[in-house]
């Protein structure tokens, strides 16, 4: 059975929100999951995040903000 | 020694830490399109009926988490083990444990955040990006079969959904281990 909603990351197994410690990665994952995941309007889709493992550059972020993006 | 602890000896080593690192992302996304979604059956679908500063949230991951009083997941079984573990919202952290064979643990181990965002979630509600955390959250470990999980009605996944009900959570966050 499909997921209602689902958001694929290609990062490592055991790592699926990002490095330990990083924590202006893991709250842009966290952020992406929901702002990207409410987003679908259909069920069983799926949405590919663009975070390269070990590639990208994490901008701080705040959490106080995680409504689905338009 | 079961084959799942020697996948996770490998898993766990320099070696297999290595491989799993830098394969680009190759076996997640290849075990993330697998299996076809069967669209011919019906998809589970709620939509969101309010804003999410205002929806109340659960956790429900697949990684083995467990607190330090409950059994850990049984990680030898052939198939897996089908059980669940509820973790109260207000758990500390450094408290829970982790009982997994089937991805690398080091950074978990250092971080829970990593793959039990419980600690994110918590600065998302102090920061009032979601109404309010949940009172329980629940966790498995790994299981191959599918049919202790959703077997109605007594199926654990099934199990998982009422507490998520009964409890009124709006949204759920699925991680997957």
């Amino acid at each position: 059975m499909p997921a209602p909603r689902a958001v694929l990351i290609k990062y490592p197994y055991g790592a699926a929100l990002g490095e330990a410690g990083a924590v202006d990665q893991q709250r842009t994952v966290l952020k992406a999951m929901f702002q990207r995941g409410l987003a679908l309007d259909a069920p069983g889709q799926v949405v590919e995040l663009p975070y390269r493992w070990r590639r990208d550059r994490f901008e701080p972020q705040e959490l106080d903000d995680l409504e689905p993006l338009p | 020694m079961s084959l799942w602890r020697a996948y996770g000896a490998f898993a766990n080593s320099k070696v297999g830490r290595f491989v799993l690192d830098n394969d680009g992302g190759l076996i997640s996304g290849a075990t993330a399109h697998s299996i076809p979604p069967n669209l011919e059956e019906e998809v589970p679908w709620s939509p969101l009926n309010k804003p999410v500063r205002e929806s109340r949230v659960a956790l429900v991951a697949t990684t083995g988490v467990h607190t330090a009083e409950q059994q850990p997941f049984d990680v030898d079984a052939a198939t897996g083990d089908p059980s669940f573990r509820v973790i109260p919202g207000d758990a500390e952290l450094e408290q829970l444990r982790i009982a997994h064979v089937h991805y690398p643990l080091e950074r978990a181990r250092k971080d829970l955040n990593v793959v039990f965002p419980l600690g994110l979630l918590r600065e998302a509600e102090a920061a009032g990006g979601i109404g309010e955390l949940a009172p329980r959250h629940a966790s498995f470990g790994f299981c191959s079969q599918t049919k202790p999980l959703v077997r109605p009605p007594d199926g654990t996944a099934h199990q998982v959904a009422t507490m998520l009900r009964d409890d009124g959570v709006d949204l759920a966050l699925l991680v997957p281990g």
